[in-house]
């Protein structure tokens, strides 16, 4: 479990502005701050990370102190186990996509690892290739393959649907959950993306001004997609079956249970647990 | 032709900008990423050779490596080098004439680097050193070279400093600015012009050709 606690002043361009939040993450969990620019999102992220100082307050991971103001702990980046996704990706200009991965593994880890990620996030045949040679979406999978090759126990990404056609981030949903599922790892995305947040994060955390409004479930806390006219019902992933060429996805909305077929395309962008949502246009 | 003042402007120049690129990476390193009390002071320290005349450096640095007192006699009672007049002396007084040659790119390369990138190296668990040698030094190639090209044809070019330090000694501080110096003044423009030219022309090359063949490292990204 994560626990943050963090209290900072900061300097922003309508004068200083209090952050003081306290929050916690579950391991595997998915956890989302939402907000308009200047809420503070990104400096909590980067307060978590190491890469900025808090006035006051604790961040815990399990049992390992990272920081504690009353205490004087103050962790480097360097030895906090955690994986960053820069808004801007952030990638080593002169190292080859390759590069850049082998770059986060820690002494020893195997090359199988890497080539592994290569795959997972469909970066195969890339490899020698410079990061300015990429697209967008291409540099944030090589981003995400960094940060994760060491195995952190928390992955931050920052911003990660700003900029992308909603194709991409559906791709992006479906990796993260994929990230979640093989190696258990905490997600705290930040982002001001209402339909992303509500279809990715366990929970979600409203930010403004420094101060948290309210958290809870997304669906609960933000209401209904913004982008869908119209009625919108949530149905829950049981069970995907394949029977040949045939899929079948086994579906619930709220006490009722319906069975649907569908395109191997369409199945393999779920997983079971996942939430799907299903418009009626009026 | 005697070639020993070319080859000693050539070993001088060659040595110092080796030893500055040492000495100039954790100095600019330290002023691109500290704050600390007097860091203008010795900013300004620093910067001194780009605007003192040659002459009073050199005549400070003969005060200094004098074995009547202070550094230079320290020099001599324990390693027994005398730097008056002497290629040691000269190569210590190139050093420092020709550092604001090196930090001053190197500082300014250090500085060019988004902060991003150091932040993404320490959050993949990435320590100062590592950092160092394999973020920071590839992505400021451009300035490293021109570090080294700046210092080196500084030293070449090195005239009051040596004339002061240095004197006129055949074989050990006799550089080729001075050998021109000399010719001209024996009024042998004939000995003065071969000099000036080949210390033109081997420049000129030596330019052409770290300038060309490291086109690649000025734009190393877009392969």
């Amino acid at each position: 479990m994560i626990d943050v606690k963090l209290r900072k002043v900061l300097n922003g361009h309508e004068g200083d502005l209090w952050l003081d939040v306290a929050f916690q993450l579950q391991t595997g969990e998915t956890l989302a701050l939402y907000g308009p620019s200047g809420a503070g999102k990104t400096s909590i992220l980067r307060m978590v990370a190491g890469h900025m100082k808090a006035d006051g307050g604790a961040v815990q991971v399990d049992s390992q102190h990272w920081y504690d103001g009353s205490k004087g702990i103050f962790l480097p980046a360097r030895k906090r186990n955690l994986g960053v996704v820069f808004q801007d990706y952030a990638l080593f200009p002169h190292m080859t996509a390759a590069a850049n991965i082998h770059f986060g593994k820690r002494k020893n880890q195997p090359n199988e690892e890497v080539d592994q990620l290569l795959e997972m996030m469909e970066l195969k045949g890339l490899e020698d290739t410079y990061p300015q040679k990429l697209s967008g979406g291409q540099q944030q999978r090589i981003a995400i393959a960094r940060a994760l090759v060491s195995r952190p126990s928390l992955l931050m990404l920052d911003e990660p649907f700003s900029a992308m056609d909603q194709a991409l981030k559906e791709k992006l949903r479906f990796m993260l959950k994929e990230i979640q599922q093989k190696f258990n790892t905490s997600i705290l995305i930040v982002s001001h993306d209402h339909d992303m947040i509500s279809t990715i994060a366990d929970k979600v955390i409203v930010l403004d001004r420094g101060k948290i409004l309210k958290q809870g479930n997304p669906n609960e806390i933000l209401g209904p997609l913004k982008h869908h006219q119209g009625l919108t019902l949530w149905a829950t992933v049981l069970d995907i079956e394949i029977d040949q060429d045939t899929y079948l996805l086994k579906l619930q909305f709220g006490n009722q249970i319906i069975e649907l077929e569908t395109s191997s395309d369409q199945a393999q962008q779920w997983n079971i647990g996942d939430k799907i949502p299903w418009t009626a246009n009026a | 032709m005697d070639w020993t003042p070319i080859i000693l402007s050539f070993q001088l120049a060659g040595l110092t900008s080796v030893l500055l690129l040492v000495i100039g990476i954790p100095i600019a390193y330290l002023l691109a990423y500290s704050s600390f009390k007097g860091k203008i002071l010795l900013e300004a320290l620093l910067g001194m050779p780009l605007v003192l005349p040659p002459t009073v450096l050199g005549f400070y640095f003969l005060l200094f490596f004098s074995t009547e007192g202070g550094f230079g006699k320290w020099m001599h009672d324990v390693f027994g080098l005398n730097l008056i007049f002497s290629f040691e002396g000269l190569l210590i007084a190139s050093v420092i004439y020709s550092l604001p040659f090196m930090v001053q790119p190197l500082q300014a390369g250090f500085s060019s680097v988004d902060t991003k990138l150091i932040e993404a190296a320490e959050s993949l668990g990435k320590g100062r050193w590592e950092i160092l040698w394999r973020v920071l030094l590839p992505l400021i190639k451009p300035s490293l070279l021109s570090g080294w090209v700046l210092s080196f044809a500084h030293t070449i070019g090195e005239f009051g400093v040596v004339l002061m330090m240095g004197g006129s000694i055949p074989g050990r501080t006799k550089v080729a600015s001075i050998a021109v110096y000399e010719e001209v003044e024996k009024l042998n423009y004939e000995a003065a012009h071969e000099y000036s030219f080949i210390l033109f022309a081997l420049c000129f090359v030596l330019l052409l050709i770290l300038y060309g063949t490291n086109r690649s490292t000025l734009n190393p990204f877009h392969k």
